[in-house]
């Protein structure tokens, strides 16, 4: 039997029976519709995780639950965090996996920051939260007007701010003219202030044209006092110092939730404020795997790390996906089940109407059909079907899923990350449910095809 | 000699069907099978066109020993050299008439609109009821629905005709016309088997061939 004849006869039978080929469309469509619907769903919160945690950093940190410092059990010099060092940076640049890898250090003394009359009319008081970081991380970003390097500027002698070439300001402690520390912030933050700060504060939200114009940024630190306890008892019992720090630009790279300067800096503070030892050992390494590299060169790079004493910090990443992975194989079960009922809903139908269509199967083997043709017959059918099916289910989740997008926008409120659309409906996704919908009906099809072929056509006219 | 049974044996679960049928089809005949109901004639017929491949002995129809081929081969041969006339006429009532008489032209070589539609007029102006070509069985009386059925077996120009009580379900005058045309198409070439208990139709026939209990009574007329 020729496909144009096959596909011809198929259409005019689904014609006929127009009511069960809807009947059969809408149930599968039913089905596909919920499956598309979360396999979207869950596809789109996957790429607002991989904004919120890009998969190709990893952070190494030091071992947290060590024998020696929890027990008291470093008399031997043997237990006790070990610290995070050049030596392990050095070994993890080595890795064929690694494309960057960045020591971090936490500011690890008490500091007070304020500034932001220019951007909000008003000053913000805040604690300093801040964290140093090896300045070639920032190599490949766009930033300025600042380089983010160690560099302290100029350190001519000086009295007062004017004395000192602009940027630079001269101060009050070192009287040597110093260049504003360079900063940078996570997306995170920017997100975090746009979500959850500037509509509580009624601040005005900083997006892409903010964003560009709140480089150059400046505002003050005061480091050795803070907010909460007034002059803290420093390490060093150094005296508090000012400094003045400018935003450079916004990297992935920065800290989740604290301001990021340059290594060097941090270092120099720590070692005023908090003792030598704390600008000794890095707070933790950041090691940026390469652009083709997936989950198996993170583990490798954990299994690296455990060995040399240090763990993987847990982003949360993991824990997240893996709840996204449940409950999108929860939904896609279900809709698989529905599936199912659409399935043998097909098988029933088909069996019904080879039934009443015995007559005219058995006029067709008259007239030179084959067995093999009677069953590819109804097998095209139920494809059809399946086709039908799988492209209004499609249609019905893109729908569903507008309307949910459309419902977010006016009811839910801003939240960090928030996504324009929490759907991402892929080609792969669509592809994957189109086949599933045709497979299905098909299966369902199969079997009454094949006791159709298999009816003795004598016998199936005489009926 | 068109068509050639030898021995054929047929039962349905143990009951015997046809016993040890004999007999023999020439090109250019048109025979009636009759019988009372029940002795076995659609089954021959059945086993004659290739349709009921469960029975025992030799057939060998358009120099085609049946017992040889498969569902496939066998499908190819109605398609290209048998037709089919039944008694209830058996049109896909969702089809027009003219897509019923092109029925065949789905499981045969291909061709093209213009060929199809050219063939299909043929066959409709052999029956006599070329106007009805895009009508729908539904719109058509009896006799006007066999005569549909007919072009449709017609369609793949058959060298062999087998017909079921193709006047079974006709009033007498409609049924005559029927017959009369077939007996039109017999002149034309065509062999014709056709199973009837109607006298008069079997009369129109060359000859007659009798079954009863499933085995051949008597062959009357021309060849016997
Ligand atoms: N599918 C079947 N299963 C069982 N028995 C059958 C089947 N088809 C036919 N028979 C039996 O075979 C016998 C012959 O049937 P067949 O249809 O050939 O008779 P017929 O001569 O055509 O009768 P009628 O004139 O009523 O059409 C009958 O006794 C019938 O009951
Ligand atoms: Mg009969």
């Amino acid at each position: 039997m020729r496909t144009g004849s096959l596909f011809g006869l198929a259409a005019q039978n689904l014609r006929r029976s127009r009511r069960a080929f809807l009947f059969s469309v809408f149930g599968i469509s039913i089905g596909i519709a919920s499956l598309v619907f979360f396999l979207a769903l869950s596809s789109g919160v996957r790429q607002v995780l991989r904004r919120v945690f890009p998969a190709s950093q990893l952070e190494v940190i030091p071992a947290r639950s060590s024998l020696g410092t929890q027990t008291g059990l470093d008399l031997f010099g043997l237990g006790g965090a070990k610290p995070l060092d050049d030596v392990f940076a050095r070994e993890l640049r080595s890795e064929p996996e690694v494309a960057g890898v960045f020591p971090r250090m936490k500011l690890a003394f008490p500091g007070r920051a304020w500034g932001g009359a220019q951007l909000f009319g008003r000053n913000i008081y805040t604690e300093l939260i801040a964290e140093g970081i090896d300045s070639n991380a920032m190599a490949g970003e766009s930033l300025g007007p600042e380089p983010f390097s160690d560099d302290l500027g100029s350190q001519k002698a000086c009295q007062t701010d004017p004395d000192c070439v602009a940027p630079e300001y001269c101060p009050w402690d070192t009287r040597k003219c110093e260049r504003p520390i360079p900063a940078t912030i996570s997306p995170f933050i920017l997100e975090l202030y746009n979500g959850v700060l500037a509509p509580s504060h009624g601040l005005p939200k900083i997006g892409d044209f903010l964003a560009s114009k709140f480089r150059g940024f400046g505002f003050n630190i005061e480091l050795g006092r803070s907010f909460i306890g007034g002059a803290s008892p420093t390490a060093t019992a150094a005296p508090p110092t000012q400094r003045r720090v400018m935003l450079v630009g916004i990297s992935p790279r920065a800290s989740q939730l604290a301001v990021t300067l340059p290594l060097g800096f941090v270092r120099r503070f720590n070692a005023a404020y908090a003792g030598e030892k704390s600008a000794a050992a890095f707070s933790s390494v950041l090691v940026e795997l390469k652009a083709n590299q997936g989950a198996a060169a993170a583990t490798r790079i954990a299994a690296l790390a455990r060995v040399r004493g240090f763990e993987l910090a847990d982003s949360g990443a993991e824990r997240a996906s893996l709840a996204v992975t449940l409950i999108t194989a929860l939904f896609a079960l279900i809709s698989l089940s529905i599936v199912l009922l659409a399935t043998v809903n097909i098988a029933h139908s088909f069996f019904r109407q080879v039934a009443e269509r015995k007559r005219e199967i058995g006029v067709l083997r008259s007239v030179g059909a084959s067995a093999s043709d009677i069953r590819k017959l109804i097998v095209v059918e139920a494809a059809a079907i399946g086709l039908a099916g799988g492209v209004v289910g499609i249609l019905l989740a893109r729908l569903l899923g507008f309307g949910v997008d459309l419902a977010a926008r006016s009811f839910a409120p801003d939240f960090p990350f928030r996504p324009s659309s929490y759907f991402s409906f892929d080609l792969a996704i669509v592809l994957g449910a189109l086949g599933c919908a045709v497979v299905a009906c098909v299966v369902g099809g199969y079997f009454p095809a094949r006791r159709a072929a298999a009816l003795d056509p004598a016998e199936a006219l005489t009926s | 000699m068109l068509a050639r049974l030898d021995s054929i044996h047929k039962d349905y679960g143990g009951q015997p069907v046809l016993r040890d049928v004999s007999l023999t089809i020439d090109a250019g005949e048109i025979v009636s099978l009759v019988g009372r109901s029940g002795s076995g004639k659609s089954t021959l017929l059945h086993i004659l066109g290739g349709l009921d491949r469960r029975f025992r002995g030799r057939a060998e129809v358009l120099g085609h020993d049946l017992a040889q081929m498969d569902d496939r081969a066998l499908a190819e041969m109605r398609n290209r050299e048998i037709g089919f006339v039944f008694q209830s006429f058996n049109l896909l009532e969702h089809l027009t008439v003219a897509q019923n008489v092109a029925l065949p032209s789905h499981f045969g070589v291909r061709l093209d609109e213009a060929e199809m539609r050219r063939r299909v007029e043929r066959a409709l102006d052999r029956v006599g009821i070329v106007e009805k070509i895009d009508g729908r069985p539904g719109e058509l009386s009896g006799g006007q629905k066999q005569r549909v059925a007919i072009a449709r077996a017609l369609f793949s120009q058959p060298k062999l005709l087998l017909a079921d009580e193709p006047t079974g379900n006709l009033d007498s005058e409609t049924g005559d016309h029927i017959i009369e045309l077939f007996q039109t198409l017999n002149r034309d070439g065509l062999t014709i088997l056709v199973v009837t208990h109607e006298e008069r139709v079997s009369k129109a026939a060359s000859r007659a061939i009798r079954l009863e209990d499933g085995r051949v009574a008597s062959a009357l007329g021309a060849s016997a």
